[in-house]
């Protein structure tokens, strides 16, 4: 959970109190193409997983990442 | 130099700037294009080499200039909705709110910023000053960077990646032509523009909140693919469509004149503040306390696969009270001048059922009324017959014909026995599921026990968008096909479907079966939706025409008459005048549609007593009542016959 909430931190500068499974993209106020694209990427390397591009794109939330993560059998 | 480096990484494969301007030229973007583009970079891969935003997104945005040239403009939206926040405007700083390709764009030296509170604008190319300066203080209107850019011969609009139409063109086609769910609002706040501070005052085309008004732009974008005027190709995981701002504004104003919500969200419902309640004509206008209009609502159920009335708690409780009170939704059967042959076309299929040879056979017939059909059955030499009927025609019907009728609502436990057949007459479309109700069915039922049963058939009138179908009274609104699939996710066997005389009513049947219910995929599913949304759409496109050809009578003082039925019609119409009403069978003639103080009349009427104009409602029967109006009764010339089915077919 720890490792999840700091690449949220690290990357989009939200205060911890603010992430929340239901938080939506679009609501993050540093969200932009750039930072999703490294999101993603660092959610791979540190979580050692792949996602598709599909599963990607559908994601709104950080609850969907999060669901794609449990998806691959690992336990946040 | 171009940069060298991977933008993103889409199965296997790198993609560099080469790729972008190849993608970007097989679109059909041209040298010398003037492009307004909305973008969205996230979508066409994952991470390259780049990690930095301001390379990241210049990359793109030298792919589009190197393809434009340097006779091409490269327009993007840069929107900050400032005075919509009460904030301060400042082209030179105030960011973006739509994107990073956007406001990395507007940062760039070569770009100019619209002046504009709310929707501005950057570009970069040869038009870029000319098209972000003088323009107008409304959003998409006359003067605005929209109305500049259709003017333009080579403007093109590119959806760049982004997983929707974002087309804000749209908007200025809806403020040309005065769209009825958009007004305009005015906000006022500070714009800083260099040293200079002022109060100013900008219009923002918004929309109407109180309306259905969330915009679905999927359909232009459909449209525009097939008629080929939008040309969309994959690139990375995403797309990139590009069309002629000329096109998308000859086109939106085409459809929205054809169908005026062209650009919204279809509602998945069709509902109605005020339906005449109506469930049975009345000896007087008097409405046995019962309310003249319930509210209503239309809608698709995906699991029933059926369109049904939403179900509503006030309109439960109604029904229930008035078919206590004896009211029922059609003149019984074995009553008035087309019910016993109604009733004759039941017994030739349950006798093809079960043979002629009747004496073997029970029958329950849930929801039986005055119990004619059981009393036929019984003549014809059934074994035993039982109903039950929670009206108050089953007492009487109970003494006439001297069979058992319950006084009561259908329930399993009514009734200890099992019987070989339960069989229904209009009973179906009056509960709320019928799966459940046809499941109910089987504990009355013995081995390989039959289930007969009979609904109206609304097909044609669905396909027509005749609206005198809905009623509160009715659950579920029938189709042969939708008809079969309930009978076969009941568990029935040997399910099959017939239509009726004049194809009124739907007759389904099956035996109990042990087998498992039917798999979905063995069901023909799928049409049934289609069929309500564009029944949805024809009500909605019918009926404000009905209201000015009623507003044009009343202007005139016109008498108008009404022929089979419309009183659901007429109902949804705001009306003084007091329309007549006629009926070809006789035994309602002198009753009372609920509301009305004109009864019912015989159509011989209109010979002595004429009206202007004459609707012929029922449009099951409208050849037939309009060649007896006017080669049996001979009504007068002057009276103007109007075909409601030949205008609802007619409607475009």
């Amino acid at each position: 959970m720890e490792k999840f909430n700091k690449i949220i931190v690290d990357i989009f500068k939200l205060a911890p109190d603010r992430i929340k499974d239901s938080l939506r993209f679009e609501e993050i106020p540093d969200w932009d193409s750039m930072n999703f694209l490294l999101f993603i990427a660092e959610i791979e390397n540190q979580f050692e997983v792949s996602f598709n591009m599909d599963e990607v794109i559908k994601a709104k939330s950080l609850g969907d990442i999060k669901n794609m993560l449990r998806s691959r059998d690992i336990k946040l | 130099m171009k940069n060298p480096k991977i933008i993103f990484k889409w199965e296997g494969k790198g993609f560099v700037f080469q790729d972008v301007a190849n993608a970007l030229k097989k679109s059909g973007i041209k040298n010398g294009d003037t492009l307004m583009v909305h973008a969205d970079l996230g979508r066409f891969g994952k991470l390259g080499e780049i990690t930095d935003k301001k390379e990241f997104a210049n990359v793109f945005i030298d792919a589009f200039l190197k393809v434009i040239g340097k006779e091409g403009t490269l327009i993007v939206p840069t929107f900050t909705y400032s005075f919509c926040k009460n904030e301060t405007y400042d082209p030179d700083n105030t960011a973006s709110t739509v994107g990073l390709f956007t406001e990395e764009l507007r940062k760039r030296k070569d770009a100019f910023r619209s002046i504009h509170p709310i929707f501005s604008v950057a570009a970069i190319g040869k038009r870029a000053k000319e098209l972000t300066s003088n323009l107008s203080k409304n959003s998409f209107g006359k003067g605005s960077i929209y109305d500049k850019l259709q003017k333009i011969k080579n403007s093109k609009y590119v959806i760049f990646g982004v997983d929707y139409f974002s087309c804000t063109q749209i908007h200025y086609v809806e403020e040309m032509l005065e769209v009825p769910y958009r007004y305009v609002k005015k906000f006022e706040g500070k714009i800083r523009n260099k040293n200079k501070m002022y109060d100013d005052q900008y219009e923002y085309y918004v929309r109407d909140l109180d309306k259905e008004t969330n915009p679905d732009f999927d359909k232009i974008e459909k449209h525009l693919l097939n008629k080929g005027f939008l040309k969309k190709i994959p690139f990375g995981s995403a797309f990139v469509s590009v069309v002629k701002i000329s096109d998308i504004c000859r086109e939106a104003k085409k459809m929205f004149k054809k169908y005026p919500i062209f650009f919204l969200k279809e509602k998945n419902t069709l509902e109605f503040k005020n339906l005449p309640f109506y469930i049975g004509v009345l000896d007087s206008p008097d409405n046995k306390k019962l309310p003249l209009t319930l509210p209503f609502a239309l809608e698709f159920n995906k699991d029933l696969d059926l369109i049904v009335q939403r179900y509503s708690k006030e309109s439960e409780e109604i029904l229930e009270s008035a078919y206590k009170k004896g009211s029922s939704a059609s003149t019984p059967l074995g009553q008035g001048s087309y019910s016993i042959s109604r009733a004759d076309d039941v017994l030739k299929y349950i006798i093809k059922i079960c043979g002629s040879n009747l004496k073997n056979y029970s029958f329950l017939e849930p929801g039986c009324g005055y119990g004619y059909l059981l009393h036929r059955l019984k003549l014809l030499g059934a074994k035993k017959v039982i109903g039950c009927d929670p009206g108050t025609d089953a007492i009487k019907g109970s003494k006439e014909f001297g069979i058992n009728i319950v006084n009561d609502f259908y329930s399993p436990g009514l009734f200890k026995e099992k019987f070989d057949v339960i069989f229904s007459f209009g009973l179906l479309e009056h509960v709320k599921n019928p799966l459940e109700i046809l499941q109910s069915f089987k504990e009355n039922l013995k081995e390989k026990g039959k289930i007969f049963a009979a609904v109206p058939n609304c097909q044609n009138k669905l396909k027509l968008g005749d609206a005198s179908i809905l009623g509160p009274e009715h659950w579920s609104f029938f189709t042969p096909e939708t008809f079969k699939n309930i009978l076969l996710k009941s568990g029935l066997s040997g399910v099959e479907v017939k239509l009726g005389a004049k194809d009124a009513m739907i007759y389904g049947w099956g035996e109990i079966s042990n087998k498992n219910i039917k798999k979905k995929k063995e069901l023909n599913q799928g049409s049934t939706e289609k069929l309500f949304y564009s029944f949805s759409k024809k009500v909605k496109n019918s009926l404000p025409l009905l209201q000015k050809r009623i507003e044009k009578l009343e202007k005139e003082n016109k008498t108008l008459g009404l022929y089979g039925g419309g009183l659901q019609i007429i109902g949804l119409l705001n009306h003084k005048l007091e329309p007549r009403f006629f009926n070809g069978d006789t035994v309602i003639h002198g009753k009372y549609f609920p509301g009305y103080s004109n009864p019912i009349e015989n159509p011989i009427n209109l010979i002595k007593k004429k009206v202007d104009e004459l609707w012929i409602m029922a449009t099951d029967y409208d050849k037939e009542i309009t060649d007896y109006l006017k080669k049996e009764i001979n009504i007068p010339e002057s009276t103007k016959i109007f075909s409601f089915k030949n205008y609802l077919e007619n409607l475009k």
